[in-house]
Formats: structure tokens, sequence, C-alpha cells
């Protein structure tokens, strides 16, 4: 393995160093950096196996990881009430209702009801991947972008403009359960980072799995030619249903572990930018069609992302705005960087007698 | 089919026509909407007839004739119009940019994703730089640069906001200054010939390369001027061109993104679909159409998917035979 294959995280461990060494506290830095490592590392990598490895180019990864989130606000908590014949609204009376849960949960509720969330939102992202497979059988990529993006929306707004669902504009927060289960104060963080890190590492070996399976090298030359793979038997219409639905349910889990972990669920925040463009710069910026390159860029991203977040104030002192916009540019300028000077990313995709080249250069 | 295009420009207009007879307040405001969405629209279809990717940018450098607006408009009291006009170097010069970061790539023979994954590493970056600067003169200037609007500051004719007549009547002279552009001028014929055919255009002489950039540098501008619109329409941001682009998207795609006169009928009927007839829809089915009409915003999404799967060539592809 050469070092540029864990470039990602030289630069993280690097960047905790330097966050120790400046008095800063370093235990919330890395408990919170393995919860974002994780959740994007999901997002990512589930892009990575549609557009990175299938050639589908899903630039609607936010709706997946929206319906994710909004399981765990909208349906989880209802079921939870139920079971304890709490009264009353979740959404209009979330304060009552939320503390009259928290009294009546108890550890083994609360991991049943953590596992069916996860579940319930894998379906859902699954049923939802599905169901973006069907302009993907019409359309030419950039029409199919264009679509995709626009679809990726379609919950967000929803979620802003329809209270009942996860509370509109004002969001809803979250019965307890994570406290309920790894316990209050810096237990819960450290149960978090456990639980979204342990998830993380399981789906890329699953994700790694399918990739090096049959089906992967078949969605491999699905990308470089999708009439190829219907010379070799296989049906390219459900190589990319199946493509569209593994992507999906893994990001709705990603979604569904980030509303455990922040406990609270806000429809506003699941933009395009954060859990489409991001997913996929990180994911050009760590190499397409390489799943251990894309865990690369995520560990680039966050570090960037985590450490100007840490030294916001004396940033901001310095730079006259908020320092989250220098995020926004130096990120986006990377990204931009390695599209324009090296196109297969940090960590290229290793070549395979099935797919000579790296999918990122169309032969000419 | 059979039908015609000049039916379907008869039937919106005459539903424009009938939005203004029965409702004039909401029709007024459905024509302010559509003329700025059209020029942006026309803008963005152009950027995707000559380099072929859906720019992802388009609405971030809106946002630069967004901001521009919102700042000069407040500091110095000017009108808005000319606060916009303003803004047409440094929008052209975003559009630039981006065209000649596009233009490597492009001719290396990169897939439109890749492309399109530039374009929108360029986005995140601009949208960075605009806030950047929002945040910046907001406070150096003491002026609102996020949720604030300019209609107080637009002109009236007898109860009516400016834009509603202002808007249409630039959309007119930039359909009318690009018509000439494009079919009496020898680069705009070397421009089209270049969308139509690349290495045909190249081989006759053209330069292609000159003739994009011209396009983008247009693009550029008419997007900024829009972006500056928008600010006499609603509350804007920065970031508003790029919460719009699925809007722009939908016009330019029900247009048929292959013509810039298609652009601005797709616009007017989006236009028409998203205020009129939307506010009429609501108002019909509930007694509460304020409640329905917040999810106004998922029309375009809509539009976008039924028109690429029903019409995927748009309007304009309506009595042309194959």
């Amino acid at each position: 393995m050469r070092w540029i294959s864990l470039v990602g995280l030289y630069l993280y461990l690097l960047s905790a160093a330097l966050v120790g060494l400046t008095g800063q506290d370093l235990l919330s830095y890395v408990l919170g950096s393995i919860v974002d490592v994780a959740i994007f590392a999901i997002i990512a990598l589930s892009l990575n196996l549609e557009a990175g490895i299938g050639g589908i180019p899903n630039f609607g990864r936010v709706l997946a990881v929206t319906a994710g989130a909004f399981v765990v606000g909208g349906l989880i908590p209802r079921v939870a009430m139920a079971i304890y014949g709490v009264k009353g609204d979740f959404v209009y009376d979330n304060p009552a209702v939320v503390s009259a849960l928290s009294q009546a949960l108890d550890l083994w509720t609360s991991a049943a009801l953590v596992s069916a969330a996860l579940i319930l939102s894998a379906a859902v992202g699954a049923v939802l991947g599905m169901a973006m497979a069907a302009p993907a059988v019409r359309l030419r990529e950039d029409y199919l972008a264009i679509t995709l993006l626009a679809l990726g929306d379609f919950l967000f707004y929803v979620g802003r403009y329809y209270e009942p669902l996860v509370g509109g504009t004002l969001g809803v927060s979250l019965p307890p359960l994570l406290e309920k289960i790894f316990g209050g104060g810096a237990a819960r963080y450290l149960g978090a980072s456990l639980l979204t890190g342990a998830a993380a590492l399981l789906l890329y070996l699953l994700i790694e799995r399918v990739t090096s399976s049959p089906y992967g090298r078949a969605l491999r030359v699905h990308r470089e030619d999708p009439e190829l793979v219907e010379v070799m038997g296989r049906s390219a219409t459900r190589l990319r249903l199946w493509a569209l639905a593994i992507g999906g349910a893994l990001s709705a889990v990603a979604g569904a572990l980030y509303a455990l972990y922040v406990g609270a669920v806000f429809a506003g925040s699941f933009t395009r930018i954060t859990y489409t463009f991001y997913p996929w710069l990180m994911m050009i910026l760590g190499g397409m069609g390489n799943n251990l390159g894309v865990v690369n860029g995520v560990f680039i991203f966050v570090t960037l992302r985590r450490l100007i977040d840490i030294y916001k104030y004396e940033l901001s002192a310095v730079l006259g705005f908020d320092p989250v916009w220098l995020a926004y540019i130096l990120f986006g300028a990377i990204a931009l960087a390695i599209i324009a000077l090296r196109p297969e990313g940090l960590v290229p995709e290793e070549p395979t007698p099935l797919a000579k080249k790296a999918g990122v250069l169309k032969s000419k | 089919m059979k039908l015609d295009i000049w039916v379907v420009v008869a039937v919106l207009a005459g539903g424009w026509a009938a939005a203004l007879l029965f409702s004039p307040h909401v029709a007024l405001d459905g024509v302010m909407y559509s003329s700025a969405l059209a020029i942006s629209a026309v803008a963005l279809t152009m950027t995707f007839l000559t380099t072929k990717v859906p720019n992802f940018a388009h609405g971030a450098i809106m946002g630069v004739g967004t901001l521009t607006a919102l700042v000069l408009t407040q500091r110095f009291g000017i009108s808005p119009y000319l606060s916009g006009l303003v803004a047409l170097p440094f929008s052209a010069a975003a559009s630039v940019a981006l065209y000649y970061t596009l233009l490597p790539i492009y001719r290396r023979g990169a897939s439109p994703i890749i492309l399109m994954m530039a374009s929108m590493a360029y986005n995140v970056i601009l949208l960075g730089v605009l806030n950047a600067a929002a945040d910046y003169f907001g406070r150096a200037w003491a002026v609102f640069t996020r949720g604030y609007t300019l209609k107080s500051a637009d002109f009236h004719i007898a109860h009516i906001q400016g834009l509603a007549v202002a808007g249409p009547l630039i959309m007119v002279a930039v359909a009318f200054s690009l018509y000439l552009f494009l079919y009496r001028t020898k680069l705009g014929v070397a421009l089209r010939a270049a969308v139509e055919n690349e290495e045909l255009a190249r081989s006759l002489g053209i330069d292609v390369d000159k003739a994009f950039l011209i396009a983008w540098v247009v693009a550029g501008l008419l997007a900024g001027y829009s972006g500056a619109l928008f600010t006499l329409y609603f509350s804007v941001e920065p970031d508003t061109g790029w919460m719009m682009l699925a809007n722009i998207f939908a016009a330019s795609i029900v247009g048929g993104l292959t013509s810039v006169f298609g652009a601005i009928l797709g616009a007017y009927f989006m236009g028409f679909v998203e205020v009129p007839l939307a506010t009429w829809v609501a108002s019909a089915a509930t007694g509460e159409p304020y409640l329905v009409l917040q999810y106004r915003p998922l029309l375009p999404l809509i539009a976008v998917a039924l028109s690429l799967l029903v019409l995927p060539r748009g309007l304009t592809s309506l009595g042309r035979r194959k």
C-alpha cells in the first residue's frame, strides 16, 4: 500500500496533533470528527457505488439522506408514543411529548427503536432509489443529472412546509434514544461516535464486497458502456435499479444516524450543497471508483471543516466574515484543482482487465 | 405530434390574458417573475448550447447581480435597475472565469459528469465568495445583505410596480438584441454554426473558442442582470439564484434547452404555471390557498421530470417534423 492511499488519515492525525498542541479540546474534536467522517463516508461511498462505479450521475443524493432523517424525526417518535400511550401531538406539543417519552423510555425499547429506525430508513431509501431509477431508463446522462438534481430537493421542501411531518421551519426535538442506550453527557457522544463509526466500517466492508463481486464488475462495465452490459446478458435497467436502491438505502441510514446523533431534525439543514455537492466533491477528490480513495476524500473534507470550526473565533477576527464561507472557498478550490490537474483523484482506481481506464476520461 | 408551436404560444397568451382579466394583481406578480426568469433561462441555455454542460454555477453567477444590487442600492440610493448594470462586469467576469476553467477539461474530452462536477466546485467557491462579501459589506456599509427586498426602491406607474412593466420590456429588448446578434452579425452566425457542429465550424476557419467565449460573456451579463431584477420581486439572499436553480432549469428544459427563444417561452410557461395557475388552483381547491401555495417550489421539480420524460425536446419541438 502506497503512502498516498491513506493521505486523508495522515492529514487528519496532523490536524488532531495541531488541535491538541494549541490547547483546544482534543476529545470533542476527535469524537465530533468520527461522527462527521462516518456519516459523510457512508453517503460518499453510496454515491461512489452509483456514480463512481456505475456511472449513474446521481445529483439528487440529498433525497435519501433527508428521507432517513425524516424517518427518525417523523415516524420513530410517534411509534414510541404509541408504545407508551403518550398523549398529545408530537410536533405541536414537542417539548412535553419529548419529556414524557424521556421518562418512559428504557434501554431495550430505545435500542429496538434505534434498530427499527435504521432498518426502516434503509427500506425507505431503497424505495426512493428505485424511484430515481425510472428516469434513468430514458434520459442521457446530462439530462438525467438535471432531473435527479431537481427531484433531490423534493423532501427538503415538503419537510420545510408540511409542519406535521418534522415541524416545518422550526424542526422537532427527538426523544433521548441514544442517552437511554449509552447514558448522558460525554458517554452519549462516545456512544454516538462508536455507533456511527461502527456502522460506517460495516457498510464500507459491505460496499467493498459488493464492488468486487460479479455485480460490481458488471456495474463498472455499465459505466464504460451500458450496451456492453446487455451484450453480457445482464439487464442494464436492473443493474441501475439495484445500484440506486443500495445507494439510497445506505444514504438513508446515514441520514438516520445523523438525526439520532444530533437529537433533532430540522428540514432546512438538508440542503443539496451539504448532501449532494459535498459528497460529489469528496468522491472526486479521493478518487472516483475507488472506495478507499473516497474515504480519503471524506477525511480531507472533514479535517478542513472541523479545523475551520474549531478556530472560528481566531479566523473570523482576521477574515472579517464568517469562516464557514472560507470552508466553501477552500474546499471548492481543492476539488476544482483536482478535477483540472488530477482527474483520477488522489487515490486512483486500480485498473482491472474489465475497465482499462479509470472511467474519468472518455476514450477517444 | 402535429400540434403547432404557435398554438402553444396562443394558448399561453390566452392564459395570461385570462389571468390579467380575473386577477390582475396575481397576474402582474407572475409577469414580474416570468420576465426575470426568462432572462436567466436564456443565459443558462446559452451556456448549455456551447459547452454542453448543465451549468450548476449559473445560480451563483446570478448571485453576483443580486448581491451587487442589494448593496449598491441601499448604500448609494440608486435605482436597482442601475445597480444591476454596475454588477454586469462582475457577473460577466465570473462567467468567463468559469468558461476558462471548463475549457481545458472540455478540450481533453472529459465526460459531461466531470464538467458538471467542475461547475459544481466552481459554484461552491463562488457561493463562499458571495457570502463572505455579503458579510463584509453588510458590516462595513451597514446594509442588509440577506432576507431583504428592494421592492420599495422600485418605481410605480399608477399603483403598478415598475418591474411588471420594465421586466417584459427588458426581456423584449434582450430577445431583440439576441436576435440581431445571432442572425444579423457575422460573429452570431459563427456562434450558431459552432453550436450546430463544432468540428465543421472549425474547418471553416471559425474561431470556436472565441465564439463560445462571447456566448459565456453574454450569459454572464444576463445572469447577473436577472439576479439583480429578482431583488425587486421578493426577499433575496446571495444564495437566491442558487436556490432557484431548479426553477431556471425547468424554464430552460420546458423550452427545449436548444434555443434561447424556447427558453423565453419556457419561462413564461413556468411563470404562468407557478404563479397565476397555481394560485387559481389553490384557491379553487381549498379555503386556505396560502397554505397550499407554500409548496410552489415543488412545481419546477415536477416540471423538470415531467417535461424530460414526456416532451424531452421541449415545447419548441412541437410541430417540428422528425
